[in-house]
């Protein structure tokens, strides 16, 4: 069993990038997916959308798999393993999630899966305000990023593509970036390309 | 950071599509947004979802003059008559209280002009 990790500020598009990422390795290639979805809130949307669309989904509410609920983070997933398992659990976390800290609590406390690949979407509409007014948080997501999905491209023609992709390859100069309008769809292309890479990613202790 | 969520069952005088149901989605989301929108963007998320059975129509808002929209394939030719409608609010650096208070206002709005008899619960 492996995991994906997504994060990404709020309203980044992390539900609509699970969504083909789920339905690529279901139907495509016929993997059992479990979702996490973390939500800040008591009420989310999220789950209830993934849900609707036909996905086997475990939520979390009520905080932040980064800080209050890292062992609810770990028991879900134990939990998973042994009821479902899935070849893959993909983690949704809140827009607000410290990535790396959500990364450290599935490599120390988590049991029973191989790696965890971390995917962190960008949001291209947003990013030159979210990258003055919250510096530091914007830029840490990234930087725990094994693959940075500059999204939202469709939406911001005239924005600046090429610095945003710089500044996060300075960021993180180790991970690999793509720009994508998940609104749209994805190519098939980068979910082969993440799971290859992902056969790379960091080994947990199983 | 706590979410601003609220949930309830809109009790359609008579049934609408999800066309119908857009503009006054659309037009509290977008009067969330403008109210709290910093240097141009929406400093977090607004969301909604409005569903009954398999059809659905979820808003995401990020910017203050734009709402995506996204609905199931099962929508199309769908009338709602008593959908589920979920509102989500999450932003960095606003209070929570002047942040439900202008969902609570923005709800109202959109329940007249939906002219809905709904309660929430």
């Amino acid at each position: 069993m492996k995991i994906i990790l997504t994060g990404g500020f709020l309203g980044s598009g992390k539900t609509t990038f699970i969504r083909h990422l789920a339905e690529f390795l279901v139907k495509q290639e016929g993997k059992r997916v479990v979702i996490i979805e973390n939500e800040a809130g008591e009420v989310g949307i999220d789950d209830k959308l993934l849900s609707l669309d036909g996905f086997q989904v475990k939520e979390i509410s009520g905080g932040c798999i980064c800080c209050q609920l890292t062992a609810e983070l770990t028991v879900a997933v134990g939990q998973i393993m042994k009821q479902f398992n899935p070849q893959w659990i993909i983690v949704e976390a809140t827009g607000l999630a410290k990535i790396a800290s959500v990364i450290d609590t599935l490599k120390k406390y988590g049991k029973g899966f191989e790696s965890v690949y971390t995917i962190v979407l960008a949001d291209a509409e947003r990013w030159q305000e979210l990258a003055e007014i919250m510096p530091d948080f914007v830029f840490s997501q990234v930087a725990a990023a094994d693959l940075v999905l500059v999204n939202k491209i469709d939406q911001a023609p005239a924005v600046d593509l090429t610095s945003i992709i710089s500044k996060i390859k300075e960021v993180n100069p180790q991970a690999r970036v793509e720009s994508v309008s998940a609104l749209n769809g994805i190519d098939e292309k980068l979910f082969k390309g993440l799971i290859r890479d992902e056969s790379g990613s960091t080994p947990t202790n199983p | 950071m706590k979410a601003v969520a609220r949930q309830l069952t809109l009790d359609l005088q008579s049934p609408l599509s999800l066309e119908e149901l857009e503009s006054p989605v659309q037009d509290m989301m977008l009067r969330l947004a403008g109210a709290f929108s910093v240097r141009g963007v929406v400093p977090g998320h607004i969301k909604a979802l409005v569903e009954e059975g398999e059809s659905y129509g979820s808003f995401s808002c990020t910017k203050p003059d734009k709402v995506n929209r996204y609905a199931s394939p099962q929508t199309k030719d769908a009338l709602f008559h008593r959908p589920r409608f979920y509102l989500n609010i999450v932003l960095v650096g606003v209070p929570e209280e002047k942040v439900a208070a202008e969902a609570d206002a923005s709800l109202d709005e959109f329940l007249n002009s939906v002219r809905s008899g709904t309660g929430s619960d």
